[in-house]
């Protein structure tokens, strides 16, 4: 989708629609989460700052972001996209992948497809979209960011050579700004370059992950869509939830507050999947964006916040903060499902029954209506979308 | 405007984010925290006329401050959860005002959300 957020903030209010607008993440943050077209004729980009972002249009309309609005917008077009494939994967909120193998019978060619999903997404939603045609997902990311916005590109199976030869690296979807760094080191700056480079020297340096990269250098990916319902399938390995703070944060108990909050997220999803799990981790981000992770792995497999909490700030009191923190994540893995041990003494069945019946509070009239006091001023983070979210809520276990 | 006051998250005032220097005791940082957001948060309890036809609803309508506000257009449609509780939002405009309109499908209440 283009300009996904600004595009339904657009939708949302008629005032807004072809002015130079942003959504920002948070008054406190204030980063540019998805400036509109208009906006980016001035220069405004995701990732800016709302200060820098003012100065580049100081006209520029900013609105708070609004993840309510955003889901329920892609749980529509998840409909849209369902009726043209059975066969949709959600790759974030504003991407998917359709295999349309075989429904050409039903819809015509690819890219009568295509157009199909453009015409219905913007009568029916208003909004534009960018589709990339291609034999793989790989090809067919490239293709939808290569033409924005409202764009189609179609890259064959014997274009693909020609498309890639000169294309920077970055621009292939898995290479970020480090993997670009780390291949620049031996002299792959392109993808032509790294679809010939030699397999010896990319495992030598990447290890495994070598011939996966030479394969994309090649426009080469196997990986199929996995539609929502197979995505279910696989054993979750983890679960786990983070949290950008509003302001930088040196103050441990503060961040104790955080972690709380963050385990009891965390064990509500445990218990939901009646998952158990061993290995919790604390994950640290500081002001300069250096991010270090520890984890701790426990006698007895949990599924309790307070359990959680507790493993996590033993980790956290061991540490020296050597700036203030700016993002605190909390995970456990190695986690077992279905784990069915009856607590044998009174105090923890009592904590158990005080579990449940919170969670079915909270269940009923949503997160955090009954928590702890200590998180009495509701840090919930109403404007997140957590990497966990599926369309219907989060990922059903 | 209190030097230092505390904003709420959608509420404030935009200024040209021209000047570097200290403004009514603000930094230039907290200068830039003061922005035009275009709804200011309510959660008034209101009356509204609403359609329900084919499995789907309209306000029309809606009285607030002893006003009878009419609804031009419904700009945008769209639900979310309390818990368990479906609410449908409705952004809407009487042409010159933009309110956001949130239904409890479960109370069969509505709040006036936001406006601008």
């Amino acid at each position: 989708m283009n300009a996904f957020f600004a595009s339904v903030e657009q939708r949302a209010n008629p005032a807004l629609r072809g002015k130079a607008m942003a959504v920002i993440g948070s008054e406190h943050r204030g980063v540019v989460l998805s400036p509109s077209y208009e906006a980016r004729a001035f220069g405004v980009k995701t990732g800016m700052t709302y200060g820098e972002a003012m100065r580049a249009c100081p006209g520029l309309r900013l609105v708070s972001a609004d993840p309510g609005k955003y889901s329920h917008a892609c749980e529509e077009l998840i409909a849209i996209w369902s009726d043209f494939s059975p066969l949709v994967e959600l790759f974030s909120i504003d991407e998917a992948f359709l295999d349309v193998t075989g429904c050409e019978q039903f819809f015509g060619d690819p890219l009568r497809i295509a157009i199909g999903i453009k015409e219905r997404v913007w009568n029916e939603k208003g909004l534009t979209c960018s589709i990339g045609i291609a034999p793989n997902k790989l090809l067919a990311k490239l293709g939808s960011d290569m033409q924005k916005p409202d764009g189609i590109v179609l890259i064959s199976p014997g274009d693909a050579d020609a498309v890639l030869e000169n294309l920077p690296v970055r621009e292939l979807c898995g290479i970020g700004p480090s993997l670009e760094r780390s291949l620049a080191v031996i002299g792959i700056r392109t993808c032509g370059e790294l679809g010939r480079a030699p397999l010896a020297t990319l495992t030598a340096r990447f290890g495994v992950v070598g011939e996966r990269l030479r394969d994309m250098g090649r426009g080469i990916d196997d990986d199929p869509v996995a539609s929502m319902e197979m995505e279910y399938e696989e054993p979750v390995k983890s679960i786990g939830h983070s949290m950008t703070l509003t302001e930088d944060c040196a103050d441990i108990g503060t961040i104790e507050r955080h972690v709380l909050h963050l385990a009891e997220k965390v064990g509500r999803r445990l218990r939901r999947g009646s998952y158990h799990g061993r290995m919790v981790s604390l994950t640290l981000r500081y002001a300069d964006f250096h991010t270090f992770s520890r984890q701790r792995k426990l006698k007895h497999a949990v599924n309790h916040g307070l359990d959680i909490y507790a493993a996590v700030r033993g980790i956290l009191r061991e540490l020296r903060l050597a700036q203030p923190v700016r993002l605190v994540g909390v995970s456990i893995s190695s986690l077992e499902k279905n784990f069915s041990q009856m607590p044998l003494f009174d105090d923890e069945r009592k904590r158990k029954f005080i579990a449940d019946a919170m969670d079915e509070i909270n269940d009923r009239y949503g997160d955090f209506t009954v928590t702890w006091g200590t998180l009495a001023e509701r840090c919930h983070h109403e404007r997140i979308i957590s990497p966990a979210w599926r369309p219907g809520g989060d990922r059903q276990y | 405007m209190k030097p230092g006051a505390d904003f709420s998250a959608d509420y404030g005032v935009c200024f040209p984010i021209t000047r570097q220097v200290p403004f009514l005791g603000l930094t230039s940082e907290q200068m830039f925290s003061i922005l035009v957001f275009m709804t200011v948060s309510l959660n008034e309890s209101v009356s509204v006329s609403a359609v329900f036809s084919s499995g789907a609803v309209k306000p029309v309508w809606f009285s607030r401050k002893g006003k009878q506000i009419q609804i031009e257009e419904i700009a945008l449609v769209w639900k979310t959860r309390e818990g368990s509780t479906p609410i449908l939002h409705f952004s809407v405009t009487d042409g010159q005002g933009l309110y956001e309109l949130r239904y409890n499908t479960v109370t069969l209440s509505w709040r006036l959300a936001a406006c601008a």
